[in-house]
């Protein structure tokens, strides 16, 4: 709703990138897809949809990452294909593209000509390295390759006690590629914001590199405070486990949780929910944050003699209701079934290709204005349309 | 005067410099009671695009004092000023000030706000068009939200803890360490934050964003959650596999902690790579995607054992250069002396010497990435705020210093 009324053409085969425009259609765009003949190599990325893994349109993925977008397959080497995709463009405020220069070269089309000629259009272009970069440096190069090249993977797997057998570690599923995304749909939105103003419309050069780098957030603020070596090894990080005194991941009836009694009144609430143990009255055990830091694994462990006998959904609501910030270690299961996220009516329904649903995540805002207007969740999002060029509405 | 026009003549700024047209938000002014990661990255981008950010902070609160380390790098481009939300004259000066202002973030517990007098329904009668964005843990409906949350905790309760490795009492090597909600977050309450003002600017209308920090992070994980509500099984990507390589993963190279990161993600990948481990004949025992995948553990030793004897370099490169995907698993320091983020300007340095980060892109034409001022000093803008911005006399001003109004 927020961006309603907008024309986004969208040029890509990369997930970050078809993630933005998908984003920036949820909030109301209307997003034209072109893809080269035989469509975008994200469609026979997996899983795909059941009974249809020999013969599939498109994959579950591709679905969700383009999900209310309009398709169409153009052939970057037809002048005719080519008119037509210019023509969407003459109404478009946002391109979203990677590789369109090397697709349409033989074309003779380009990112730059395209500027000249529709100088309202945002330009939004998602890369590994960057428009400037030199792309044959680090090519060939994948998602989970690029996340131990800057960083990602160092990050995540630090520290640990035995770095010999504990591999640094990509991010969690997509969302690597995907905060890339919501990146270039804030970019996206920031470019549209200097055009409503009057200045020229820019192109957005966003590097999956630079992204990346950036939200290494505590490497950075320790790297400007003066750290200069990164060791994963816990002895060389004494003072940057999240456990230690300030948190604790404790074994439940049925999983784990993490809790957090940090300060010192949390951590008095936090003895109550214990039923404050014998061992709570130890001051040289437990009598400030500084002796529980040094004696956090002891901590851990009577702590975790009592909290494995109740379930996780348990020891969580008690905390919660002392005060005391808890969780439990959710599973991808437990999270679909998730009562704050039901309530919060955060999963849309992307209907199948035989009908059925399936839960999808949607976004993470509710948004009303200030007429009352709000935007939509629990949607029921329907599978991209492809579209032949023939019945476009959109030359 | 249209919309846009009021918003930029509104507020304070320098005409006429060269980057003015990459600063739309030039003229809006925000409100900003957030603290921790999520709302001051937020607020430090909206800064970057021309806002005036005026923090909202107090004299009483310990973590306000402390302003080094993370704050640094997270507080740029605002101005400080000191009220206390708790009094009544606190709350009239906000109100004052927020009718004054376009935008408000905070994310305070569920009801500091709400029973301060300053919630979303008592200022938006003093501002109707204001935007005002609430981000708290699990958001602002619902059983949970009056939960207290840390990013941490929701690191692990969203899920991706899990998905990057197993969970263990040691908390180790399943992503929770690295700040990664947080500036997740920051990227959506922006994102929403910049569609609003577009939203206002076009309408006239004000929004109010309830964001939850859990949603955020759940939000980035399709795939698992995907194969289990269509049922069809399997393992997505996360921690060593990458969910399309056969092989592929993090292998041990000669050197103190020297990995690379590898995949193999077609037939052409898997025949080079064979020639540079000097197992051709594998090529052929092993032709489909399938075979591989059947037989990872045995491919995975053999690679295994070549990159052993490998400085980790020197392995990536002759990988690539044979055209199989691969990269030496860095640390920040080698990622923030790689002369590429250098000359991209992913990090600037300021006039004190220090360094911070700049907005995740640039403008492909003039390579700009946004403002980049110092973090304030503590209520080091309570003059311009109150005298300049709220015209208060000397004597009001000394008036709200003996009550500890400014606190």
């Amino acid at each position: 709703m927020l961006l309603e009324g907008l024309s986004v053409i969208e040029w890509s085969d990369d997930l970050a990138s078809q993630f933005a425009s998908r984003l920036l259609g949820d909030l109301g765009a209307q997003v034209l897809k072109f893809e080269p003949p035989g469509g975008s190599v994200i469609r026979k990325k997996g899983p795909m949809w059941p009974g249809q893994e020999n013969a599939p349109e498109a994959g579950i993925l591709f679905d969700f990452l383009n999900a209310g977008k309009i398709c169409r397959s153009i052939d970057p080497q037809s002048s005719t294909d080519v008119a037509i995709f210019e023509r969407a463009l003459a109404g478009a405020n946002v391109l979203v593209q990677s590789g369109l220069d090397a697709a349409f070269a033989s074309g003779g089309l380009s990112v730059s000509q395209l500027r000249d000629r529709f100088p309202q259009l945002v330009v939004v272009s998602i890369t590994p390295f960057g428009v400037d970069a030199d792309a044959g440096q680090y090519q060939p190069m994948s998602e989970f390759v690029l996340q131990h090249h800057v960083g990602v993977a160092h990050a995540m797997a630090r520290p640990v006690s035995n770095p010999e057998a504990q591999p640094p570690l990509a991010a969690a599923d997509h969302e690597g590629p995907l905060a890339v995304g919501v990146c270039g749909a804030l970019a996206a939105a920031w470019g549209l914001l200097v055009v409503q103003a009057g200045g020229k419309a820019p192109q957005i050069d966003l590097a999956s590199q630079d992204f990346y780098a950036q939200v290494l957030l505590d490497d950075f603020s320790q790297f400007a405070q003066g750290k200069t070596k990164f060791s994963r090894d816990r002895k060389d990080n004494p003072n940057v486990a999240p456990a230690g005194g300030i948190s604790w991941l404790l074994p439940a009836q049925d999983g784990f949780i993490m809790v957090s009694p940090r300060e010192e009144h949390q951590w008095q609430r936090w003895l109550v929910v214990l039923d404050h143990p014998a061992w709570a009255g130890e001051a040289a055990l437990c009598g400030s944050v500084a002796i529980r830091k040094q004696n956090w694994a002891k901590l851990r462990d009577l702590m975790g003699e009592w909290s494995r006998r109740l379930p996780a959904a348990e020891l969580a609501a008690r905390a919660q209701k002392q005060k005391v910030a808890c969780f439990p270690v959710s599973t991808p299961a437990e999270l679909l079934k998730n009562a704050q996220l039901h309530h919060r009516r955060f999963f849309d329904l992307l209907v199948s290709p035989g009908g059925g649903a399936v839960r999808i995540p949607g976004l993470p805002f509710q948004i009303v204005d200030s007429s009352g207007r709000q935007l939509l969740r629990e949607r029921v999002v329907q599978r991209p349309r492809t579209e032949a060029l023939e019945s476009s509405n959109y030359e | 005067m249209n919309k846009i026009e009021r918003d930029l003549s509104a507020g304070e700024h320098t005409p006429n410099s060269p980057d003015d047209d990459k600063k739309p938000l030039r003229g809006l002014r925000i409100i900003d009671f957030s603290w921790v990661v999520a709302g001051p990255m937020t607020t430090k981008m909206l800064g970057a695009m021309g806002a005036e950010v005026i923090k909202i902070e107090s004299l009483t609160r310990p973590e306000h004092k402390q302003r080094s380390g993370i704050f640094r790098i997270l507080n740029n481009n605002k101005r400080s000023c000191t009220i206390d939300i708790s009094s009544a004259a606190g709350q009239a000066l906000l109100h004052r000030l927020v009718a004054m202002s376009d935008i408000v973030v905070e994310n305070f517990s569920s009801s500091v706000l709400k029973k301060n007098h300053l919630g979303y329904e008592d200022l938006r009668q003093v501002r109707p068009d204001l935007i005002f964005v609430s981000a708290s843990g699990v958001g602002r409906t619902g059983p949970e939200s009056d939960a207290l949350a840390y990013g941490t905790l929701l690191q692990a309760y969203s899920g991706r803890g899990g998905l990057i490795g197993k969970p263990n009492e040691l908390i180790e090597a399943m992503g929770i360490l690295p700040i990664w909600t947080d500036p997740v977050t920051a990227m959506w309450e922006t994102f929403a934050v910049l569609s609003a003002i577009y939203h206002r600017r076009r309408t006239g209308k004000g929004s109010f964003v309830d964001l939850s920090m859990l949603e955020a992070t759940v939000a980035l994980l399709p795939e698992a959650l995907m194969r289990l509500s269509a049922g069809v099984g399997g393992r997505g990507p996360g921690g060593d596999y990458d969910g399309e390589s056969a092989p592929g993963g993090c292998f041990r190279c000669s050197g103190d902690d020297a990995w690379i990161g590898l995949s193999v993600r077609d037939d052409a990948e898997w025949q080079s790579l064979c020639q540079v481990l000097g197992h051709s004949s594998l090529a052929a025992l092993y032709p489909t995607h399938q075979a591989r995948l059947d037989d990872a553990e045995a491919i995975h030793a053999v690679i295994a054992a070549w990159c052993r004897e490998q400085q980790a370099t020197a392995a990536a490169t002759l990988l690539r250069q044979a055209g199989v995907p691969a990269a030496v698993t860095r640390s920040f320091d080698q990622v923030f002396s790689d002369p590429e983020i250098q000359r991209r300007g992913v990090f600037a340095q300021l006039p004190d010497g220090s360094h911070n980060y700049t907005l995740p892109w640039r403008d492909a034409d003039t390579g700009w990435r946004g403002d980049l001022t110092p973090p304030p000093e503590l209520g080091a803008d309570n003059d311009y705020v109150l005298k300049q911005l709220l015209g208060l006399s000397d004597q009001e001003y000394d008036e709200l210093l003996a009550p500890e109004i400014l606190a």
